[in-house]
């Protein structure tokens, strides 16, 4: 069984293999992303009064925005908009003629070339992030769990982009709703902006949706604010927030699967 | 052995039309019309074990949609199907374990790979033992004579390459049932017959079913047992190849070889589509006399160094079937 899957885990591996010029573009154009951030932050802090924004003291946030640069690539996947390619296509009738379950293989794949990133892509950005600008690592175990903590993350957008890719079953034109979920998640996970800096009624609803617990909680726990329970509490919560996404997609996956058309030849 | 049974299945889709011009794109977006379309309409069958079975019918005859129904990517509105105990759409996952499909037009194949790489994911996700891998992808390889080309990037590969990486990667883990989508699409003549010979000697050694569909005459003439004629989601023909043109052919062709010059020929129910002085072709209607009396007259009537009999080709006996269908 675990062999099975396994394998896509290796294959996604072997494809980014393949291309050798995107891991020394990646290496090229992160100091960059990371230097505007730190810029804009010191500029704003250094134009405002108090010290701290939204409990957040400068050194916190430009290590807030230090751990988006280096590890936060780890919950992006690109699986809806592949699912729409495969739809639009018509190559979705061969993924549906393997006999492995069609979601677990999806987010096998994603695993493993998240898994892979963070190889070739986090720990040499890590290295450049602690020796230009300065990166403070708080607790070394802190920084294990908020990893962790990240893939938790990164299996819950997977099943909610699985879900979100659904609704390209009833559209041909999945681009502009790809865009909206990319630019929606990466809002309302922290990405932009720490969701402690949004009024505190939009965060108290953010509370009831998973989209927090993608990037916000990990690196809250990078940032050594969390007490060790309060961690497990965190994940606790992402996992009770896979395995409901996970039969979300199910249920409604078998009732799209009987609309199904099958576009392309 | 009866491995298929299909019953009365129906399939339909929806479809979106509009009149052309700019002002009817505008309307469209806010008013839309629907056409129901009947893919399939009541369709029967049932294949028996160890039979290749041509499924042939113009474009938009319905012979994908009844393909993926059957491989269960598609539900059916109703009718019941069963395959080696199998409902193909409710038990998916386990059912396609069993089964290997080609599609002329889609590539199952990893394009920024080598080939090879495909075949480990193959022999992963069917869990095929170590052995009987490595002993079946030898064997293929060989029989298709792919040793070297495995090892490429798929996408640098031609397509008759490709094409045969992708019998490949379908046959590996042995399936008992296999569907090819029309497989010789777009292959030169030698790539063709390689894969005709190869579809035959996996039919008749490992005596696997194979349900075939192709524009290509010469694939069903090369391989299928019997034959499935469908056109506008219904059967026109179910039967053999040869009680097809039994009971379909109209005429012969008659090419004649004549020892001296002939000014006229002249026979009954007959028409002349070529004469030279020494050579002619002469059109038998079958219909309405047999072609053998036709046959004996001309050697008394005409002094004869050659007669060459040709019957009506499959082509154009399945294009009349076509054609005399869509009259109604």
């Amino acid at each position: 069984m675990i062999n099975k899957y396994s394998e896509f885990f290796k294959m996604e591996i072997k494809e980014d293999l393949a291309d050798r010029s995107r891991f020394i573009l990646w290496i090229i154009s992160k100091p960059i992303s990371m230097m505007i951030n730190i810029l804009i932050w010191t500029a704003i802090f250094s134009n405002s009064n108090s010290l701290s924004i939204g409990g957040f003291s400068i050194g916190q946030t430009i290590n807030y925005f230090l751990f988006q640069a280096v590890f936060g690539n780890i919950i992006f996947n690109n699986i809806s908009e592949k699912i729409g390619a495969k739809i639009y296509s018509g190559e979705l009738s061969t993924s549906l003629l393997k006999p492995v379950n069609f979601s677990i293989s999806m987010v096998s794949k994603s695993l493993g070339g998240r898994f892979f990133s963070l190889i070739y892509e986090s720990i040499p950005t890590h290295a450049i992030a602690m020796l230009f600008f300065g990166m403070q690592i708080y607790n070394k175990p802190a920084i294990i769990l908020s990893i962790i903590s990240l893939f938790l993350g990164l299996l819950i957008n997977c099943f909610f982009s699985l879900s979100w890719s659904l609704l390209y079953f009833k559209t041909l034109n999945y681009m502009p709703l790809e865009r909206i979920k990319r630019f929606v998640i990466q809002f309302i996970s922290g990405f932009y902006l720490p969701l402690n800096f949004f009024p505190l009624a939009l965060q108290n609803v953010l509370k009831f949706l998973p989209f927090n617990f993608l990037l916000y909680e990990p690196t809250k726990i990078f940032l050594n604010i969390y007490s060790f329970k309060e961690i497990l509490g965190v994940m606790l919560i992402q996992i009770v927030w896979i395995i409901v996404l996970y039969g979300t997609f199910n249920f409604f996956f078998k009732i799209t699967l009987k609309k199904f058309e099958g576009v392309g030849a | 052995m009866e491995i298929i049974t299909v019953k009365k299945i129906k399939k339909s889709f929806k479809k979106y039309t509009r009149e052309q011009g700019l002002w009817n794109a505008i309307k469209s977006l806010f008013q839309r019309e629907y056409k129901l379309v009947e893919a399939i309409r009541n369709i029967s069958f049932s294949v028996e074990k160890g039979e290749i079975l041509g499924y042939l019918g113009p474009n938009g005859a319905g012979k994908s949609t009844v393909i993926k129904i059957l491989t269960g990517i598609l539900y059916p509105d109703s009718g019941s199907i069963e395959i080696m105990g199998y409902v193909p759409f409710d038990d998916r996952e386990k059912y396609v374990q069993n089964i290997g499909v080609v599609m002329g037009q889609k590539s199952t194949l990893s394009w920024s790979l080598p080939a090879i790489d495909s075949f480990y994911l193959t022999q992963a996700i069917y869990q095929i033992s170590k052995k009987d891998f490595e002993k079946n992808l030898n064997e293929l390889t060989e029989l298709l004579e792919v040793k070297e080309i495995s090892k490429t990037l798929v996408r640098n590969l031609s397509l008759g390459e490709r094409m045969k990486c992708e019998f490949i990667n379908c046959i590996l883990h042995n399936p008992k049932i296999i569907f090819l989508d029309e497989p010789t699409i777009g292959l030169d003549v030698v790539a063709k017959e390689k894969i005709r010979n190869f579809i035959k000697k996996i039919n008749k050694e490992r005596g696997t079913t194979v349900i075939l569909t192709t524009h290509d005459i010469d694939d069903v003439e090369a391989l299928c047992h019997r034959i499935i004629l469908i056109d506008k989601g219904i059967h026109v023909y179910e039967g053999s190849l040869e009680s097809l043109k039994k009971k379909f052919v109209s005429y012969k062709d008659l090419t004649v070889e004549f020892e001296k010059k002939v000014k006229e020929i002249k026979l009954d129910n007959c028409e002349v589509l070529m004469h030279k002085e020494f050579k002619a072709k002469i059109r038998v209607n079958a219909l309405k006399v047999n072609p053998t009396n036709v046959i004996k007259k001309l050697i008394d009537k005409y002094p004869i160094v050659d007669i060459n009999v040709d019957d009506e080709s499959v082509e154009s006996i399945i294009k009349k079937i076509y054609l005399s269908k869509n009259d109604k």
